[in-house]
């Protein structure tokens, strides 16, 4: 058990929303309608970790050697790099080196290390009006989604998270099927933490600016923008305003946890099934959510790079929840500097349903948008499987996973294929609602990654014929 | 997850949780069981609850002693131990709460507390908390009731105007009395008459139903056993007729299903189709419809010309109300150990107790066939579980 130590701050900014409860049930309704919120600025870190996603740690030669200067925007490379997208300086600073850094518990990434010059606000201003989106739709009337995808990795813009699947790859096919969908997830992972729908009230042109970008460059027909039925007001309004004059559509939506995962909700809104390790738009849908859209319209319309992303951090001793725009690259005990989070706590990335750990030196950079303060996890005592079937009863995907438990314990792969393992979408309801607390979803993790182990030492065709 | 992540494996860790652990899950079952324990009061008095707690008497140092053997033993849950003893009271009839009476002439009472000691001797053979897909009440009474058959029928159900408050067993055994036409609820009790012996309808109904009825006038016809030699419909479905303690009111063990489907704890498919398919091959089963010197055999599916739907449908009422179908379809057959995962597997699991069930009740026995056929089906359960893949919302992979 991990266990990090509260921080205080001397002074404390008045950035947190009502109470709102912790999911007490899987299945509990969402919560009564909310306000928005602006995202509250932080100022720039002593330190940040720029992550250089779809690099290895070799392939960072080609950085600004240390010690240069860089502007805000400007990009830490000297040569254009083969990487997904490019490292941008999120505010005025110099580069110091380069190292690993988590942007998870136990998930490494290559990133540089950088100082700011300046503590200044990283929050863009700049405000996009619905009289620039017909105008940058006409411009994309050409532009392939391959050619968006490059724009968008050269501004940095990235998402692939939970909720939003890789978004440039899903520009870059190749796609088995025509995009025809485009869908904008403005459910949020946790019902209780209304983050996309607050990135959507605040900026409701942006988003339709960057979902008509995309649909314009797929040419797609349907444009959905799904909305939580009970989600703050301004949200719905905003969007609604904003996409007036396009073929957008709003739909709202009961949001229950875990609607906002694409698979679930593709199938609910097409009946299409997105199979293991496909993206959704395999099946010709693509999905982004609120933040993505706002990074992809400010790109595309304003032609401004991603250098921060918003992020949530819901406190369940408090109960309260702090939203935050910070700069791409902060560490996680930076952000916990602006709040005061009382006593022992433990970090989780996400709803803490899925169980994905933090540590205070992870690296923010958009791979997830929500944090969870959570009180430290007493071990827990496991009883024997009652077979009470509440584990496949409740898990929103059909599978078995009190099935998959015991192929684990015999680590047979075959038995965790027939009892849908691939299935898995990890949303740890079963491991919640399970009487007997047995390790569910870690147990499922744990297949996973023998899997994984099993295809990486599959021998290759070279070796299999010496 | 980009390339260049590196993975490491992860650990057990601990987990957030809902809060109803084993103990819970058990004791919300409690909740359905009220009913038909509140029927037991109501019909058999203070004897009914006598059974129960001699049941549980006998389960609760049996559970002491039982949990310091083995690993199995460590595994033994009281909530567990203490909700299928309840069960398996609920299956026994009222007057084995009994010292030497009048009526007996034998002293039952130790029969109960035998059975509790029995119920976890059995839990823990059959495995332990959550293993094996025989279940431990269902064999338990199966071991009582080939030991002590005799004394497992049901014989006498407390009069209306003395419910709760009666004593089951006062009386005569001369009082016993042919199945009335009145209904319990509409009958005048004679003054101080606080009980009424008769015999069960299980009973009359296996010996017509198996060609073992011996017809007093050389002839009788499956009308005439409906009209003269059973109890009214009504008075089954209330519970005012000699039965099993808890299984004995029908009223009382649905509302008690509806409970534990309302709290979530049972799949309605189960004992919804168990009904359906038992009903069904009820009428289609063959049947005698008239024994005399010799036996007339007709499926109630098929007309004929003096039987025809009516008298079908009527006796197949009779035989759903009669045994302990509906006790078993809501409390034991949903339990988690003995129906499969998947909602397929579970409807062909039900079906195949519908049918066991139904047969056996027509040609074995009424009072036992259904915990038989659940104890058949149960055995199949890693079968249906192996046949019936599972369908991920999320296509497999091919």
């Amino acid at each position: 058990m991990q266990s990090s130590s509260g921080k205080s701050s001397e002074s404390a900014p008045d950035v947190t929303a009502p109470e709102s409860t912790a999911p007490q049930s899987a299945s509990a309704p969402s919560a009564p309608v909310q306000t928005s919120f602006r995202l509250k600025s932080i100022p720039s870190p002593a330190t940040l970790l720029i992550p250089c996603r779809g690099l290895r740690e070799d392939d960072l030669s080609s950085m600004k050697p240390a010690g240069t200067l860089v502007s805000r925007g400007d990009s830490l490379f000297s040569s254009p790099v083969d990487a997904a997208t490019v490292p941008r300086a999120p505010v005025d600073g110099k580069i110091v080196g380069q190292e690993l850094a988590p942007i998870t518990r136990d998930v490494y990434v290559p990133v540089i290390r950088f100082e700011p010059t300046s503590k200044e606000n990283v929050q863009s201003e700049k405000r996009l009006t619905r009289d620039q989106i017909a105008p940058m739709m006409a411009a994309l009337s050409g532009v392939s989604s391959d050619e968006l995808a490059d724009r968008l990795a050269a501004l940095s813009v990235w998402a692939d998270r939970w909720a939003s699947p890789n978004l440039l790859a899903q520009l870059r096919g190749p796609h088995r099927k025509p995009i025809d969908t485009i869908l904008c997830n403005v459910l949020d992972e946790d019902p209780a933490v209304p983050l996309q729908a607050n990135v959507a009230a605040d900026w409701p042109v942006e988003v339709v600016a960057g979902v008509m970008a995309i649909a314009t460059a797929c040419k797609a027909k349907n444009v959905l923008t799904v909305v939580a039925y009970a989600g703050p007001s301004e949200c719905w309004h905003g969007l609604r305003a904003a996409s007036a004059d396009t073929s957008m559509r709003l739909i709202p939506l009961v949001n229950e946890y875990p609607k906002s995962h694409p698979s679930i909700l593709v199938h609910e809104l097409t009946r299409r099934r997105i199979a293991p390790g496909e993206l959704p738009s395999d099946r010709g849908v693509l999905v982004l959510d609120a933040a993505a859209a706002v990074a992809v319209g400010r790109a595309i319309a304003s032609n401004e790079p991603m250098l921060s992303c918003p992020i949530a951090v819901h406190d369940y001793l408090r109960r309260k929840t702090h939203y935050f725009d910070v700069p791409i690259g902060t560490r996680v005990d930076d952000l916990l500097a602006q709040m005061t989070p009382a006593g022992a706590f433990d970090l989780r990335a996400g709803c803490p349903l899925r169980e994905v750990k933090l540590n205070a030196d992870c690296v923010i950079g958009g791979d997830e948008l929500t944090i969870a303060i959570v009180p430290p996890q007493a071990a827990a005592n496991v009883e024997p499987c009652i077979r009470c079937a509440w584990c496949a009863e409740g898990c929103p995907v059909y599978i078995r996973p009190a099935a998959l438990l015991d192929a684990a314990q015999q680590e047979d792969l075959y038995v965790a294929a027939q009892n849908g393992m691939d299935a898995c979408i990890e949303c740890g309801i079963c491991s919640f609602v399970c009487p007997s607390h047995l390790p569910l979803l870690p147990a499922i993790r744990t297949l996973q990654s023998l899997q994984e182990g099993t295809r990486s030492h599959k021998p290759q065709p070279a070796e299999a014929n010496p | 997850m980009t390339a260049a992540a590196l993975a490491k494996p992860p650990e057990l860790m601990s987990l957030p949780h809902s809060g109803v652990r084993v103990r819970e899950y058990f004791a919300m079952h409690f909740q359905g069981a009220i009913f038909p324990l509140t029927a037991a009061a109501a019909f058999y008095g203070w004897r009914g609850l006598m059974v129960v707690l001699l049941v549980i008497a006998g389960a609760w140092p049996a559970l002491i002693i039982w949990r310091q053997i083995g690993r199995r033993g460590r595994q033994l849950e009281s909530s567990n131990v203490m909700l299928y003893a309840l069960l398996l009271a609920l299956m026994l009839p009222g007057h084995l709460a009994s010292v030497r009476t009048n009526l007996l002439g034998v002293t039952l009472w130790p029969l109960p507390l035998a059975a509790g000691i029995l119920l976890v001797i059995t839990i823990w053979t059959l495995g332990g908390l959550g293993a094996g897909r025989l279940h431990p009440v269902v064999v338990t009474y199966l071991i009582l009731a080939t030991l002590f058959g005799g004394l497992l029928v049901p014989q006498a159900v407390l009069s209306r105007s003395r419910i709760y408050l009666g004593d089951l067993l006062a009386g005569k055994p001369g009082d016993r009395m042919p199945a009335s036409k009145d209904p319990w609820l509409a009958r005048h009790d004679a003054p101080n008459q606080e009980t009424q012996f008769s015999e069960p309808a299980s009973q009359v109904l296996t010996r017509y139903t198996s060609g073992r009825e011996k017809p007093p006038r050389g002839w009788l016809p499956l009308q005439a056993l409906l009209r003269d030699s059973l109890p009214p419909l009504e008075d089954l479905i209330i519970g005012g007729h000699p039965g099993p303690i808890g299984a004995g009111s029908a009223i009382a063990v649905i509302i008690g299903g509806l409970m534990l489907m309302y709290r979530g704890l049972i799949d309605f498919r189960v004992p919804l189709t168990i009904m359906l398919v038992a009903f069904v091959v009820l009428l289609v089963l063959p049947i005698p419809v008239a024994i005399g010197a010799q036996t007339i055999w007709h499926s109630m599916a098929f007309r004929r010309g003096d039987v025809g739907w009516a008298v079908g449908v009527t006796l197949a009422n009779y035989e759903l109300m009669a045994s302990p179908i509906l006790f078993m379809a809501f409390f034991l057959a949903t339990a988690g150990t003995m129906q499969p995962t998947s909602g397929r597997a579970r409807l062909v699991y039900a079906a195949l107790i519908g049918v066991a069930s139904a047969a056996l009740q027509l040609y074995f026995s009424a009072a036992i066939g259904p915990y038989i056929a659940l104890l058949l089906a149960g055995i199949l359960t890693p079968f249906l579980d192996k046949i019936f893949r599972v369908r991920p919302l999320v296509a497999l992979a091919r």
